[in-house]
């Protein structure tokens, strides 16, 4: 599932889904919280986020992106061409 | 999902605890301890051994909550819920008065899920707000629109409400608190200990042993994932303006948010605040197969 998101953000996923096997795929419309992403997963996983990408938790956290990882990386993407003040970032594409 | 405590000193965070007495206790798995606090089973064992109580293997939930927040590992649920409210506290460049306005969405569930017999829903009345009721499936209902949070900026004038505020805040620490317990104002004042429901209802009783009226405020904090419901007081000062006191923002800030939102909460109401109109109901009411029912709902917020 490469094509969707870079192979750090499959990590991070596994790290918060206690149910999905280390044999399954990540598919880009997996429902998160089938595969045990609950409140707590949220919140951890946000920091993950930040740790990684350097985003911000106040620009990732409006909920429904954590609903598949397709909206979330679509989510991480978007916040990586803007800046904390909501400007999007010149020369980016 | 469990990693190391980091730096938790388990006989430290005990010390700080003040564990939830019998009849009052809410008992859940090892497991579910061990996600809240996040840390190795062997950790449990030692609170355990410091005094955590323990009943055929399962932990109090406020008790863990209340050793994660105090831990000092940084890696436990309620720390990490501290920190993701203390960073969205100093977003929009710390400014928590100006109003501010998001759009929301109240959803609630019957417990009899698709069995419920879709009798009457009534959502919270939010001050301010413009919602349209909606059904996403089955036993579910859901109200979104835009609410405006209006920040509260005030001085407090009366030297008797400041002196009841400044004894309950420097005497009082904050506190998980399960709603039963948290009603008992006798039970908070021998605790020392309390959350918003607590903490709203001891100073209210403190300040009426001075011949002060004061009134509970219900409403939701948009400082998480998700809303979490809050209470606080609101007085009529002796310049005759209403006026609004938030003792368990004030603890909880003073320990583990931003001390500023200590001297703030005398007087002050965050625009991350969404207020439901006074004696409103804090909970979605639902009538289904003859019987009311009182549900939580979730309640998602997006800055607009």
């Amino acid at each position: 599932m490469t094509e969707y998101w870079d192979g750090q953000f499959t990590l991070l996923l596994r790290q918060v889904l206690p149910y999905l096997t280390a044999d399954m795929d990540i598919a880009p419309d997996l429902d998160l919280s089938s595969y045990g992403l609950d409140s707590f997963g949220i919140v951890e996983l946000i920091f993950l986020i930040e740790e990684e990408y350097g985003i911000s938790p106040e620009q990732i956290i409006d909920l429904p992106v954590f609903t598949t990882p397709k909206l979330l990386w679509e989510a991480i993407e978007d916040a990586r061409r803007t800046d904390r003040n909501g400007h999007r970032q010149v020369g980016s594409t | 999902m469990s990693a190391p405590s980091g730096g938790a000193d388990w006989a430290v965070a005990m010390s700080q605890v003040v564990c939830t007495p019998a009849g009052y206790e809410d008992w859940v798995p090892a497991g579910e301890a061990l996600r809240i606090l996040r840390c190795a089973e062997s950790s449990l064992i030692d609170l355990v051994d410091t005094g955590l109580p323990t009943r055929d293997g399962r932990f109090d939930w406020c008790d863990a909550w209340n050793v994660g927040l105090y831990s000092g590992s940084g890696r436990s649920m309620p720390e990490l819920e501290m920190k993701l409210f203390r960073r969205l506290l100093s977003a929009f460049n710390g400014d928590w008065h100006t109003p501010m306005r998001y759009l929301i969405t109240v959803e609630a569930a019957c417990p009899s899920g698709p069995d419920c017999d879709c009798g009457t829903w009534v959502c919270p009345d939010f001050v301010d707000a413009s919602l349209t009721e909606s059904t996403p499936g089955p036993g579910r209902r859901s109200w979104s629109g835009v609410v405006e949070a209006s920040g509260v900026r005030v001085a407090i004038r009366s030297r008797v409400v400041t002196d009841a505020w400044n004894s309950v805040v420097r005497s009082y620490r904050y506190h998980f608190t399960r709603l039963e317990l948290a009603k008992s104002v006798d039970q908070t004042r021998r605790r020392r200990v309390g959350d918003c429901v607590a903490l709203t209802k001891l100073l209210q009783a403190e300040l009426a042993k001075c011949g002060v009226e004061a009134w509970e405020r219900h409403g939701y904090l948009l400082g998480w994932t998700t809303g979490h419901a809050h209470s606080w007081l609101e007085i009529r000062d002796i310049d005759g303006v209403v006026k609004p006191l938030d003792a368990s923002l004030a603890l909880l800030a003073g320990s583990f948010l931003n001390p500023g939102l200590v001297g703030f909460s005398l007087g002050c109401l965050m625009n991350r605040l969404i207020q439901i109109r006074e004696r409103g109901k804090v909970q979605v009411i639902h009538h289904c197969h003859g019987d009311r029912l009182d549900l939580w709902p979730s309640i998602v917020a997006r800055h607009l």
